[in-house]
């Protein structure tokens, strides 16, 4: 966020019984709150007054529960991403979620927020991940879904509606995730072209023998920010594709030659470079991180004060990165699920992205620690049907609209 | 049964027309219960829609008469998940099967609720791709009766349950409104709305068409046979293999008594004296699948495995897939009824909970096999019976309510993937209650009830004196107030 409160703001809640507490009393008192975790996603939706008080659940990071051979794990929300992985990588298992900031950001903060990166459309999201949770509602009544083992319809799923609701339904303590073996190896092969028909490539790797956990498109703006980031040296005249393989030395080997075999017959392909082993650790850090947090690192993106993400069908990427690029903006686009992380200079750009995505059936969400400027620029259009039933279950669950009230609708 | 007015046929006649009608005692026999047959309830009438719009008016027409109506798919469900508690309307969606699109560029297809869940990868398999959601009954089962229950399959181990295969859905509320949530362009912004209702099992409303995600068929299988002397070495090699943090394709497990009945129906060449078969399917790529089977035997050897066998040729693999997936129809050798239950517990819990089926078998004097998905913990004991000896039925009532209440007790669900339906409501109840005890919080079952489409069936509560169909969010009280 571009405003800090002040640390008298800040509630820091020691386990649940506290956070119940909490949220109870300011519900008695009609006092709202904003629920975080680290407070890393906070540009997502209208911005909220920076003087309400935060309840981050920071101090709830402890494992609850680790078996690791049944492949899940309950942990408080608190922990910080790095926390998890790293408890997670002792029995050599990790979480395959790209979540940027992860020293500070918050598990339970990463899943409010639905933060994932390149890895989405292969290994999945939050989505596909949380097993259980406890959450504390607007009421300050401690409540559950979902369980601790990996197949569970017992009741409705209501972790489906705590993934992406930003903390206006409640704050979350607790949560099972489903976890996965770290693979033995990951490798980057980066493929250039001749122009910008892309379209081709993509195409041909709807149909590739292979499995990519990762295919990044990224115009010419996202490499000169890749290329600010990371000694990579990456040419900057046409977009690039990034194709991600993890698996044993063997598959990845494998498949990396076979994709080449596939993408030989692409004409638009000026060039297929396997980036080294030594590369590649900073490459996906570069690709989780940068295209975050555009309020604070003015520095880092230069002028682009604004980022958006879009989700369009696949086929639609090419078009759409076409159409952010004549208007300066960088795009980083996973290719198999159109899922697209940008920046904008401002909101006028913004909005003319957004209107763009839409007419090709797609949506975007701008995500900016500034207000709109005009009546007509919007964070994101909601359905109006979805709109009606956000909000009754936003009043279900926040009759008092205490929990980051307006954050995503009035 | 309560007599259906005739003016509520005759406003129900002209939206589907009167050949898409069911109202005679006799022909609404079928219509009585699902593949749950412990609990039977005809509806008072049977309709056949074909449109979104003819579902619209039905519900509109449904609500002017103030009866309830239950959506049913195929009827496959082992839960009671269509079945018509206090009669009503019956809105059979089985005329509605088309397939609208495929898309393979952008990976998916809509279709209707009707449609048989593999005419749709029977549709796609030519171009290289499929329906990943694949439950036994897939021959016969609906996407729709899919979406409403969260399917699961042998294959889901892997590539997830359904609604980790459904982008988009349309659905006919309650009050009949046709709502779109989600879609093919990814996750648009707002609660995500299509989660919440798949599983919903038709209390929120009725699915009319989905968009699915289809997957890339995988280049290359291995499947596998472990013939095992007893079943405690076969579940400590499958909690072997989930442990080493190998994810195969499928992990099932098949007892003894299931193997008697399909050996007896297909001929693989089962051994009779075995204790347990487990069938295992790594897929994936060519480069690979032959070092994950091995290292999958080598697991099954270090805890015993009697004999492994490898299916080598393709007609090999159908077959071994046909005598799991049919094995609940080869359980018709064993006995005159059968009734099978849905508990999960941790995977390593395994042998743990099949102990205790054999101990509960013993107790009630009720013969249990067992065929089921292992790699997920997802248990399926069968309990065998004669539907005609009231005493037995009781029996079965009780075994299966010990079972599931141990799988809560050993920190697992009352179901997995066949729903709640009428079946397991009152260990819903128990699983909420005993949650709710040990948090002194609420439970998110009770949290919040969109729609009253099926009153009576998927929510631990009273059946209502009145049938009352609304739209709004309401708070279930009187769950919290038992507490």
């Amino acid at each position: 966020m571009s405003e800090t409160p002040t640390d008298t703001t800040r509630l820091t809640p020691a386990n649940e019984a506290e956070v119940v507490t909490l949220i109870r009393e300011s519900y008695d008192q009609s006092r709202p709150l904003v629920v975080e975790g680290g407070g890393n996603f906070q540009t997502y939706g209208f911005p909220l007054d920076p003087a309400l008080p935060r309840l981050s659940t920071t101090g709830l990071n402890r494992v609850i529960d680790y078996p690791s051979r049944d492949m899940t794990i309950t942990i408080e929300a608190g922990m910080t991403f790095a926390a998890l992985q790293a408890e997670l990588s002792r029995e050599g298992q990790r979480l395959p979620i790209d979540v940027p900031f992860a020293d500070t950001a918050t598990v339970g903060g990463a899943l409010a927020a639905n933060i994932f990166g390149s890895r989405g459309y292969q290994l999945g999201t939050w989505r596909d991940y949380l097993l259980g949770f406890s959450a504390v509602d607007g009421q300050g009544r401690l409540f559950k879904a979902g369980g601790r083992v990996v197949k569970n319809v017992a009741g409705y799923d209501l972790g489906k509606l705590m993934i992406g609701s930003h903390g206006t339904l409640g704050a979350i303590t607790q949560m099972t995730l489903k976890v996965k073996p770290i693979p033995e190896m990951s490798r980057f092969l980066m493929v250039t072209f001749k122009d910008s028909n892309v379209e081709p490539t993509l195409a041909a790797l709807v149909q590739t023998e292979t499995i990519p956990v990762a295919a990044d498109l990224l115009n010419k703006h996202a490499i000169a920010l890749l290329n600010q980031s990371a000694d990579l040296q990456i040419p900057e005249g046409n977009d690039i594709l990034l194709i991600a393989y993890e698996g044993t030395e063997r598959e990845v080997t494998w498949q990396i030659e076979k994709v080449q075999q596939e993408l030989q017959a692409v004409s638009a392909i000026d060039s297929m470079t396997l980036l080294s082993q030594e590369q590649t650790p900073g490459l996906w850090s570069c690709l989780t991180e940068m295209f975050h947090h555009p309020g604070s690192s003015a520095s880092q993106n230069g002028p682009f004060s604004i980022g958006f993400q879009a989700s369009l069908k696949p086929g639609d990427v090419p078009r759409f990165c076409k159409h952010a690029s004549s208007a300066d903006c960088p795009t980083k686009a996973h290719t198999r699920s159109g899922f697209i992380r940008g920046f904008c200079a401002d909101w006028n750009s913004a909005s003319n992205l957004q209107k763009f995505a839409q007419e090709g059936s797609g949506s975007l969400v701008v995500l900016s620690s500034q207000s709109p400027e005009t009546e007509d620029e919007k964070p994101f259009d909601f359905d109006p049907l979805l709109l009606t039933y956000m909000r009754k279950i936003k009043e279900k669950l926040d009759p008092g609209n205490i929990l980051s009230p307006g954050k995503l609708f009035q | 049964m309560t007599t259906t007015p005739t003016d509520l046929i005759d406003a129900l006649a002209p939206i589907v027309g009167k050949d898409h009608l069911l109202y005679d005692a006799e022909e609404l026999l079928v219509y009585e219960c699902d593949g749950y047959i412990v609990e039977k309830n005809c509806p008072d009438v049977v309709v056949f829609p074909l449109t979104t719009e003819q579902v619209v008016e039905i519900v509109k027409t449904c609500n002017r008469f103030n009866v309830p109506f239950v959506p049913r798919g195929a009827g496959t469900s082992l839960a009671g998940g269509c079945l018509p508690v206090g009669g009503g309307v019956m809105i059979a969606l089985t005329r509605m099967r088309e397939i609208h699109e495929i898309d393979l560029r952008n990976g998916y297809a809509v279709v209707d609720p009707g449609l048989v869940n593999v005419h749709l990868t029977r549709n796609i398999t030519g171009d290289g791709f499929h329906y990943a959601p694949d439950p036994s009954s897939q021959g016969a089962c609906t996407i729709g009766g899919n979406v409403a229950t969260n399917s699961g399959g042998p294959h889901t181990l892997k590539y997830g349950v359904t609604v980790n295969h459904v982008m988009g859905i349309e659905v006919v509320l309650p009050d009949g409104t046709v709502a779109n949530w989600g879609g093919p362009a990814g996750m648009p912004p707002g609660f995500d709305l299509t989660g919440l209702f798949v599983g919903s099992e038709g209390t929120f409303g009725i699915c009319t068409k989905a968009t699915v995600r289809l997957t890339r068929n995988p280049a290359a299988y291995r499947t596998m046979l472990g013939i095992f002397e007893d079943i405690q070495t076969a579940t400590k090699a499958i909690s072997e293999i989930i442990g080493a943090g190998i994810v195969p394709a499928a992990l099932e497990l098949m007892d003894q008594g299931i193997i008697q009945a399909v050996e007896a129906a297909f001929k693989f060449g089962f051994p009779l004296d075995a204790g347990a078969v487990v069938l295992i399917e790594v897929d994936g790529l060519e480069v690979s699948v032959d070092a994950e089977a091995t290292r999958v035997i080598e697991l099954c050897e270090q805890v015993g495995v009697r004999e492994m066998r490898t299916a080598n040729l393709e007609k090999e693999r159908q077959l071994l897939w046909k005598c799991r997936k049919q094995a609940f129809g080869a359980i018709g050798r064993l006995s005159p009824s059968f009734c099978t239950q849905d508990g999960v517990v941790p995977r390593t819990k395994l042998p743990e909970i099949l102990e205790f089926i054999e101990a509960t078998s013993r107790k009630y004097d009720i013969r249990i096999v067992n065929v089921f998905h292992a790699g997920d913990g997802n248990i399926h004991p069968i309990l065998l019976f004669d539907e005609r000896d009231k005493e037995q039925i009781q029996r079965v009532i009780d075994a299966g309510d010990e079972i599931l209440n141990k799988c809560i007790e050993l920190g697992g669900s009352v179901t997995g993937e066949h729903g709640i339906g009428v079946e397991d409501q009152l260990h819903a109840e128990t699983f909420h209650r005993e949650r709710s005890r040990r948090d002194a919080g609420i439970s998110g079952k009770s949290l919040i009830l969109m729609a009253t489409v099926a009153p009576a069936r998927c929510f631990p509560q009273r059946v209502p004196a009145g049938w009352s169909i609304s739209n709004d969010l309401i708070r279930d009280d009187r769950l919290l107030s038992d507490h």
